[in-house]
């Protein structure tokens, strides 16, 4: 495992493809996070267009709190901009001086101060001087499914754990390999083909091909029932709380899966 | 998610899954071709804008409820298994 603030990698052994591609789905489009969903515009004297500024401020990473917020159509207010169980409300409301003024994600106040904008040099519009922009924004939980605004990770692939083999008793030292891979995943070192690199291997072959010995002094395989997950959250949930999230729903519709089925008999 | 039989006979089972797609179609479908008696088990989305896949089973002996119960549990064991290990190497309990 390879982390930090907002990455992760690691490797699992012993599930099938069918297991990670599940996990990885689930991260993409069922792990809920915070957007704005509803903008109420008081004032809006810049270049662009209500719809253009709102889409903008969607699009922009909330810090979501999982724990203290529902779901809308788990909420049960029916309100159609939500109660303060199932949504968070940002203000924003900045005036151009004299001067030339850029609106940034910083900009918006959030009512909960744990639900705010990841990032604060997010621009959003530039007004000229002159120019103002007034509105109020309902942030709501969604999920990555309905819209991608709601998807908590920026990258989320697995791909199979490489086995790079080499047969020394073949290998001439020619570095043709060395030289083709894209990954730089090879490198002679002192009087031997060395694996410097062996996660970063695509399993692309080049390096097979490259080789002009018959049969090739070089082989690359996947190891069966191993994957290497590389995630990348956007900064709205932590990376361990999505992996989390992930495994937890998808243990929540198999247990609905059984008791539907008990239903059926 | 609603299930909907269609077919139920002592081997073979087909029932609609509303309301969900590829990520858990798929996950069942693995689990219980891992299992030998199995004799056949997928699935099929008619419609990609209607989440309602149409889920097939099969099997050689036993009952498909049994298989079907028995690859939820796996699963079930695996998902728990990988959220433990997770949290473990991540350097916190679960």
């Amino acid at each position: 495992m390879e982390r930090d603030k907002l990455r992760v990698r690691f490797v699992v052994k012993g599930v099938n493809t069918e297991f990670v591609n599940a996990l990885r789905r689930a991260m993409l489009a069922e792990v809920p996070t915070m957007a704005i969903e509803d903008v109420v515009f008081f004032e809006n004297s810049s270049i662009l267009h209500d719809e253009i500024i709102a889409h903008r401020l969607a699009l922009i990473p909330l810090k979501t709190d999982l724990d203290s917020y529902l779901l809308p159509e788990e909420c049960g207010c029916g309100s159609e901009l939500g109660c303060n169980r199932c949504r968070v409300i940002l203000t924003l409301s900045v005036e151009a001086g004299d001067e030339r003024r850029t609106v940034y994600s910083g900009d918006l106040s959030p009512d909960d101060p744990e639900v705010k904008p990841v990032y604060d040099n997010i621009p959003i519009v530039v007004l000229a001087p002159g120019q103002s922009l007034k509105l109020e924004a309902y942030a709501r939980l969604g999920k990555g499914k309905d819209h991608a605004k709601w998807q908590p990770v920026s990258v989320c692939t697995h791909k199979y754990y490489p086995s790079v083999e080499v047969y020394s008793e073949r290998c001439d030292l020619c570095g043709k390999c060395v030289e083709i891979c894209p990954k730089r995943v090879l490198a002679v070192e002192e009087d031997s083909l060395k694996i410097v690199n062996l996660l970063n291997c695509t399993l692309c072959e080049d390096c097979v091909r490259a080789c002009p010995k018959n049969p090739p002094a070089i082989r690359v395989s996947p190891v069966p029932e191993a994957f290497i997950f590389n995630i990348e959250s956007t900064g709205s949930l932590p990376v361990d709380r999505i992996v989390e999230e992930a495994a937890k729903i998808l243990e929540k519709k198999l247990s609905e899966f059984s008791q539907k089925l008990e239903e059926l008999g | 998610m609603e299930l909907k039989l269609l077919k139920h006979t002592d081997n073979t089972l087909v029932f609609e899954i509303r309301g969900e797609g590829h990520t858990f179609c798929q996950l069942l479908q693995g689990a219980l071709l891992k299992n030998p008696a199995v004799e056949m088990a997928g699935y099929d989305i008619p419609h990609p804008q209607v989440a309602h896949p149409v889920f097939t089973l099969r099997v050689r002996e036993g009952r498909p409820e049994e298989a079907l119960k028995a690859a939820v549990e796996e699963l079930r064991k695996q998902l728990e298994e990988f959220r433990v290990k997770f949290a473990e190497s991540w350097g916190r309990s679960c």
